[in-house]
């Protein structure tokens, strides 16, 4: 059973995909049931993939590697396969998507029960599913980047999925144009690889880089445009704009998309291409800075955040900078475990607080409190959420984020770059901060709410306890996940556990508790008090340091003028030249147009005229009599008959 | 040629053919017409035995005498004018019919019987012989053989070779049968003053 | 043993005779009947050919070829009886639902897709 399922491990991705299908073709039919159609394929994907994993941890198993290739399309004599292969990365990351999106999918259901949109949400959420499976597969740039864009376009289509809200419309335009932007980027990065390699096939890609290190140079800039993607997907700055807005969307939308899977997708990819950024260091020194910086300003954006959906999303941007900072500073295993178990406690507080949203009909934080004792479930899972988020030991981000900060650590003594440590760490601090600032808002203090929220249905709290589970108990693979890791990429991996470091991660992390405390729990600190002191600072983290003012003034207003500018032109310039042209064609016209009238259309009546009397006397040939048209027909070939014995004389 | 029994029935059964055809075409009446057919289509079921294919003959009279005739028997019954039958008339173009269908065959039977045709030589290793020992080997006590008779051989192609042909054939059929019922039904309302 | 050019003679004649009747007589019936004729002078040849090259036509496709003889023209006779039956079913209804329509079965009256 379990060889069977390997053996047919291509499927994966076909199931959600078909069920896409199934749900766009029967949509009328099927009305509720789609919640089970998509659910039941995920699962069976799932499926699939629990038996993957237990191939691998089998002895001798870890090393093994599936892959199956197809003849894509052949240019002249060369032949360019298309493939999947799924090896140790990859299972990870099957496990996650098919994991996280089963346990999503069930609490959708209970979400999204009573939305007139309910059997479209299923089937992008199917077609969702689908390619991300694809992408995690890929065995080559090409099918990586069809199922690349492909989720961007199911992330846009899902995140304006109340299109009807010119909020959440824009948002979806803002998210598409933004990763499109970082896409750009991608595409132009593995076509100028294609062109050194003619091959698509990622081992090719590798091999080559491999047996080329004069051309150094040239694969920093590769990297970096590979990066480019992966900053756009991933919300790093500078191109985390999209991210925040993207909350538009339904909340298991956000959990899924934007913060477990798709937007996982960029580091994902960085690790995917690790081949490539650790043949240049100074690519992999980008990343890193790149990370850590998001993973800093991020975190401070976060405390300024009143919408919990918005702080969550901050929160994933800046975990998502430690994760490229992780594999920037050389901690390969470090930053994809964060992505493993980060995909599972990141879901599990948007559930919990599209659990708060469902029950308070408001995303404003402000206008939320007391939920504790309303809603118990939702309540402890969250602060598990929480605690894995800010890394308190044992929870799963403890293990993933100490990682990182000692890989970080670790090369701020070799290399020097101590900035990248230092940032990090602050941004534990900050992490902490908004994290029990949330939670005081939303669940300790006194209640605020203008109506009485109860605790949501268990379709949607037994999801948030799976998660929960996980939360709490993933981290204790740290060490089987990274020789598992290593296996697929072998890196050095760090040292031994770093107490120092360790000790530093936990402290920040419980003085942002303290200062919460003391602003939001006993009330001893003036919680305005930035405000009061230095406006200018607090006004700039409210703002998310003006970088969408930025861009407004910087790209969109002068894309606009230059528009009008171009519009102008069009229409004086262009216009007249058109419309004379116009005038010119009308004149000749004229002139053709007697001409045209009394001799071409003579000659062509006359023709007309010669073909009605044809007609009308052949006609006479038409009898109706079936007869009749018999005697023709055996008449015509007796004449064939006659005609071939004096033309072929041999016949 | 030697009158054998075989050239004998030939020309005894093709006279009969041809004179069932000319009646078909040349009698008085359709009844007439009808029966000529069915003398006809016996003629040609004895020349299958003399071909042969005794499967086929069994199958001529069958289907062709006893489904088709009678088909067209009924159907002359229902669409009988009235004055009790059809008087013999022809078309104008008669004349021109002839000459062409003269012309036609004589022209095509030159051309099929200037060609050499292979002799037939399949006497003593044809599995036509319906020996009853080779039907039912028993009967000489010797160990079970391929009854390898016309029958056997016609069923055993069209359940493998042509399978597919014939399961189109069925299909064909149901189709003609449905279309013909639906053909002669009387649709609602019409009157059926027939 | 009757050489196949008879064959080929006899049939050629009954065509001829089915052919002329479809030319020359009116009643559509009649018509039908000729139809008749005409498929049976082909499938007089079908099988008389068959007689001839049986052997040779399929050897190689079936079962202990060396003594069986190919039944491949038998074979398309049985469905050409099989259109037969069907077009003759669909005629005589086609012939019956005219009668019923327009009081006749002539075929020269039946031209309504004439010039």
């Amino acid at each position: 059973m379990v060889a069977w399922l390997v053996n047919h491990a291509y499927l994966i991705p076909v199931f959600p995909f078909l069920a896409f299908w199934v749900i766009a073709l029967f949509s009328r039919q099927l009305k509720l049931y789609s919640a089970w159609v998509s659910i039941g394929s995920v699962f069976i994907s799932l499926i699939f993939s629990l038996a993957i994993l237990w191939i691998k941890i089998q002895p001798l198993g870890i090393e093994r590697v599936f892959s199956w290739s197809w003849k894509f399309m052949t240019i002249g004599d060369k032949v360019y396969p298309i493939g999947i292969q799924i090896d140790n990365l990859t299972t990870v990351m099957l496990i996650v998507v098919t994991l996280v999106g089963s346990c999503i999918q069930i609490y959708s259901a209970g979400y999204m029960a009573g939305d007139e949109g309910f059997p479209r949400y299923f089937g992008f959420l199917s077609l969702f599913t689908a390619s991300m499976l694809g992408l995690v597969l890929a065995d080559n740039f090409l099918l990586l980047y069809i199922c690349w864009e492909l989720v961007g376009f199911t992330s846009y289509i899902l995140i304006g999925f109340w299109f009807r809200k010119p909020s959440a419309a824009k948002a979806g335009k803002k998210a598409f144009l933004t990763t499109r932007t970082g896409d750009i980027g991608f595409l132009l990065g593995w076509l100028t690889l294609f062109g050194f390699t003619g091959s698509f096939a990622l081992s090719d890609a590798r091999i080559f880089i491999v047996n080329h290190p004069d051309m150094a140079f040239l694969w920093t800039v590769v990297a970096l445009l590979v990066f480019w993607g992966a900053v756009g997907k991933s919300a790093q700055i500078p191109l985390h704009v999209w991210l925040p807005d993207a909350m538009e969307g339904p909340t298991p939308v956000s959990a899924l998309i934007h913060a477990a899977t798709m937007v996982a997708a960029g580091v994902y990819l960085v690790a995917r291409t690790y081949f490539l950024f650790a043949s240049t260091p100074q690519a992999l020194l980008v990343v890193a800075y790149i990370g850590a910086f998001t993973g800093f300003f991020a975190a401070t954006i976060g405390m300024a955040m009143h919408d919990i959906k918005r702080v969550l999303a901050y929160s994933t941007i800046s975990q998502l900078g430690y994760m490229m900072a992780g594999l920037g500073v050389g901690g390969y295993a470090a930053g994809v475990f964060h992505l493993f178990t980060h995909a599972f406690f990141k879901a599990l507080l948007f559930l919990g607080a599209g659990s708060v949203i469902h029950a308070c009909h408001t995303n404003d934080m402000r206008r939320m409190g007391g939920l504790a004792r309303r809603m118990p479930t939702t309540h402890w899972t969250f602060v598990f959420g929480t605690f894995a988020l800010i890394g308190i030991p044992p929870f799963a981000g403890f293990f993933s984020k100490d990682e990182i900060l000692a890989s970080a650590f670790h090369y701020g003594k070799e290399h020097g770059h101590w900035l990248i440590f230092l940032l990090l760490l602050a941004g534990v601090f900050f992490t902490s901060f908004y994290m029990f600032r949330a939670l005081y808002l939303t669940f300790w203090s006194k209640p605020r709410c203008s109506h009485h929220p109860h605790e949501s249905p268990q379709v949607m709290t037994i999801p948030l306890v799976i998660l929960a589970f996980f939360s709490l108990t993933l981290g204790f693979l740290y060490k089987a996940f990274g020789e598992f890791i290593f296996v697929s990429y072998p890196i050095p991996s760090e040292e031994a556990p770093n107490w120092l470091v360790m000790g530093l991660s936990v402290g920040m992390a419980l003085l942002g508790f303290y200062v919460a405390y003391q602003i939001y729990g006993v009330g001893a600190w003036d919680k305005y008090l930035l405000r009061k002191r230095y406006p200018l600072l607090e006004r700039t983290l409210r703002k998310k340091y003006f970088v969408d003012e930025t861009y407004e003034t910087l790209i969109t207003n002068p894309g606009l003028h230059l528009s009008y500018v171009a519009g102008g032109f069009d229409k004086w310039v262009i216009d007249g030249i058109v419309n004379l042209m116009g005038y010119l064609g009308v004149g000749w016209s004229f002139f053709i147009g007697f001409f045209d009238k009394s001799i071409v259309d003579g000659i062509y009546n006359l023709m007309a005229w010669i073909t009605g009397q044809l007609a009308s006397a052949s006609r006479r040939l038409q009898t109706g009599n079936v007869s009749n048209y018999f005697l023709t027909m055996l008449a015509s070939i007796a004449l064939i008959l006659i005609l071939m014995k004096f033309l072929f004389k041999g016949g | 040629m030697l009158l054998t029994p075989e050239v004998f029935h030939f020309y005894l059964w093709g006279g009969i053919i041809l004179v069932g055809g000319l009646g078909v075409v040349f009698s008085r009446r359709v009844i007439y017409s009808a029966f000529s057919l069915i003398l006809s289509l016996f003629g040609v079921s004895a020349l299958y035995v003399l071909l042969t294919a005794p499967f086929l003959a069994a199958v001529q009279v069958l289907l062709y005498i006893g489904g088709i005739a009678v088909l067209i028997l009924f159907a002359v019954i229902v669409a009988q004018q009235k004055g009790g039958g059809i008087l013999y008339n022809t078309q104008p173009h008669s004349p021109w019919a002839l000459l062409v269908v003269l012309v036609l065959m004589i022209s095509m039977g030159r051309i099929l019987t200037s060609i050499q045709w292979p002799v037939a030589s399949v006497e003593g290793r044809t599995m036509y012989n319906l020996q009853i020992s080779q039907i039912i080997p028993q009967a000489r006590g010797e160990e079970m053989l391929t009854p390898q008779t016309n029958t056997y051989v016609i069923g055993l192609s069209l359940s493998r070779t042509y399978v597919m042909i014939f399961e189109l054939m069925s299909v064909i059929l149901l189709v003609a049968m449905i279309g013909a019922i639906i053909y002669v039904r009387k649709e609602e309302g019409e009157s059926g003053s027939d | 043993m009757v050489p196949t050019e008879h064959y080929i003679i006899l049939a050629l004649a009954l065509f001829g005779i089915g052919a002329y009747g479809f030319m020359s007589r009116r009643n559509l019936i009649t018509l039908l009947m000729c139809m008749e004729l005409m498929v049976n002078a082909v499938n007089i040849l079908l099988v008389a050919f068959n007689r001839n090259w049986g052997l040779e036509v399929t050897r190689g496709a079936f079962m202990q070829a060396r003594d069986v003889q190919s039944p491949i023209g038998q074979i398309m006779v049985i469905f050409s009886i099989t259109i037969a039956v069907a077009e003759a079913g669909i005629g005589l209804g086609i012939i019956i639902l005219l009668y019923r329509h327009l009081k006749t079965a002539e075929v020269d009256e039946v031209n309504w897709l004439k010039w």
